[in-house]
């Protein structure tokens, strides 16, 4: 093995240690949005620490399904009612909530 | 039911700046150190290596190469049936299968077994009649440019067409290429799948860089990579085919920066078109600079285009590490995602792998910083690879001093890229 190779592999394995060590007791986080039949100008961003439990409670105006993108979590949402769904954001990135009539994104989840 | 959306359903956190920085100033560093100090003789001016008797002997049999192909083919079967017959919904494998597994998949499947692609290409098992499957030539110097033309088309494809996740549309695009890898064929020989398919062009390219070779008698290589790379006798047009690569991947990062989207959401041109000239102007404003920057390597007697193949090997390790950066964890999430609805490519409630019900593996989504790192590393590492092949290729073109100093540009145009490429994904 050459010898940046073998350095990129050790700094690997410490920083497994490393992250192993923290990811306790994360608080839960609520993300609330209200889906109209109007699309958004720009999706609001929340921010979500890696570990928590989130719960969606959405609110609609409109009958549609929202998709949370990479989780593939789905919410089916009912006019004049307000749907939840809960999950553990367990992976980091930026993820898109959106719905498609109206074709929109509502929220970018930024998981860190 | 998922609705119907890209395959990309997740972006990495943006890059640390300070890890940006560093890895800035390491790339110049090296950059100069090279330059300045290291070898100057060509050190990789042939292909030698060790020869592996007993491995050529196992795969180049009969017992290897069939299971291996009809796997391969199997696994293209079960694609073109859920393009055929499959739903039209993301969940489709077949999406997967061609943005992920395949248009992914097949770089760190070339960097580590070499020209796999090839021998498992499905248009050559189609054509096998015809003698599509017979041994690759030691040296196939011929031009790249069809290639080049259909993997910009690709690339457009992938990158602009806002249907290319909808079942019609991707139908037509996979009858497109297999029209313009078949029809070509038949109308000409079987030289032209190395020329033009897309899949097999990148694919057989990027191996170049991988640890594995062939002699002139056809025994296996155990090669330095950075070896097996910089005495490649290129083929014609590879320059360009590298820039499309480079020009694409960079698009594909600058279009989805805030700034474009910001620019172009209320352009009143059609976003297909918008996508096509930025693509377009991306891949040209590379080109350009790289033929002006292989200018002073030039040698006498030798056209501009000449030179310009003969230094595009050393763009090859650029390729492959902005690819890796930008889609390793694609690869990840994605490609075990494809795996999953492979085990139900119709919809009907089928599990033939026993895994329809199984989740997505995150655990390496977890660590964002392992992430970061790697990302750049990989960026890093495909740079100094790219200087040093350079490097190499300049010495033998050029005496020391001359090629020393022409190699300036060259390598500044790298640096610039690289920085470029990593504050795209800084965002």
């Amino acid at each position: 093995m050459t010898r940046p190779a073998s350095l990129l592999l050790s700094i690997i394995a410490l920083l497994g240690l490393v992250a192993c060590s923290g990811a306790a007791d994360v608080p839960p986080t609520t993300i609330r949005m209200t889906i109209t039949a109007e699309a958004p100008a720009e999706p609001v961003v929340e921010e979500v620490p890696l570990g928590s439990v989130v719960t969606l409670e959405v609110s609609s105006e409109v009958d549609g399904l929202l998709h949370v993108h990479g989780y593939e979590e789905e919410l089916t949402l009912v006019a004049g009612e307000t749907a939840s769904e809960t999950f553990k954001a367990n992976m980091t990135g930026a993820f898109e909530l959106e719905t498609h009539e109206p074709d929109a994104v509502w929220v970018k989840m930024v998981v860190s | 039911m998922i609705p119907l959306h890209g395959i990309a359903s997740r972006e990495d956190l943006p890059l640390p700046f300070p890890l940006i920085v560093a890895a800035a100033a390491a790339v110049l560093l090296i950059t100069f150190w090279i330059l300045l100090f290291a070898w100057r003789e060509p050190r990789y001016p042939n292909r030698s290596g060790r020869e592996l008797k007993r491995l050529t002997a196992i795969v180049d049999s009969p017992w290897f190469s069939r299971p291996l192909r009809l796997v391969v083919g199997i696994i293209w079967l079960i694609a073109a049936v859920a393009l055929a017959f499959g739903p039209d919904r993301v969940d489709n494998p077949v999406f997967g299968f061609v943005f992920v597994w395949l248009w992914v998949g097949l770089v760190p499947a070339a960097l580590l077994f070499g020209d796999v692609y090839r021998r498992t290409n499905p248009i050559r098992l189609l054509l096998r009649f015809v003698g599509a499957t017979a041994p690759a030539p030691v040296n196939n110097a011929r031009s790249r440019l069809p290639a080049a033309a259909a993997l910009l088309a690709f690339a457009w494809f992938e990158l602009a067409e806002p249907q290319a996740a909808t079942l019609p549309v991707l139908r037509g695009a996979a009858a497109a290429w297999v029209a313009w890898v078949v029809v070509g064929t038949l109308a000409t020989s079987t030289k032209w799948i190395a020329m033009a398919d897309p899949f097999e062009a990148f694919a057989s390219t990027v191996a170049k860089f991988s640890p594995w070779s062939r002699t002139r008698s056809g025994q296996l290589l155990l090669i330095n990579p950075l070896r097996n790379l910089a005495s490649w006798n290129p083929p014609r047009h590879l320059w360009l085919l590298a820039s499309v690569l480079l020009g694409s991947t960079l698009f594909d990062a600058l279009s989805g920066s805030a700034w474009w989207v910001r620019t172009f959401q209320d352009s009143v041109l059609p976003t297909r078109l918008v996508g096509a000239l930025g693509l377009v102007a991306m891949v040209s404003v590379i080109a350009g600079l790289f033929l002006l920057s292989v200018a002073p390597l030039r040698r006498p007697g030798h056209t501009l285009r000449r030179t310009a193949d003969a230094l595009a090997p050393g763009l090859v390790p650029l390729v492959a590490g902005y690819f890796l950066a930008h889609y390793a964890t694609l690869l990840y999430l994605e490609g075990q995602r494809t795996a999953i609805r492979m085990s139900d490519p119709l919809a009907l409630g089928w599990d033939w792998l026993g895994i329809a019900e199984a989740g997505p593996n995150f655990v390496l989504l977890g660590f964002p910083t392992l992430i970061a790192l790697a990302q750049v590393f990989f960026i890093v590492a495909g740079h100094v690879c790219a200087a040093l092949v350079t490097h190499d290729i300049a010495l033998r073109e050029l005496e020391a001093t001359r090629a020393v100093r022409g190699q300036v540009p060259l390598l500044a145009l790298m640096v610039a890229l690289t920085i470029v490429g990593m504050l795209l994904m800084f965002g």
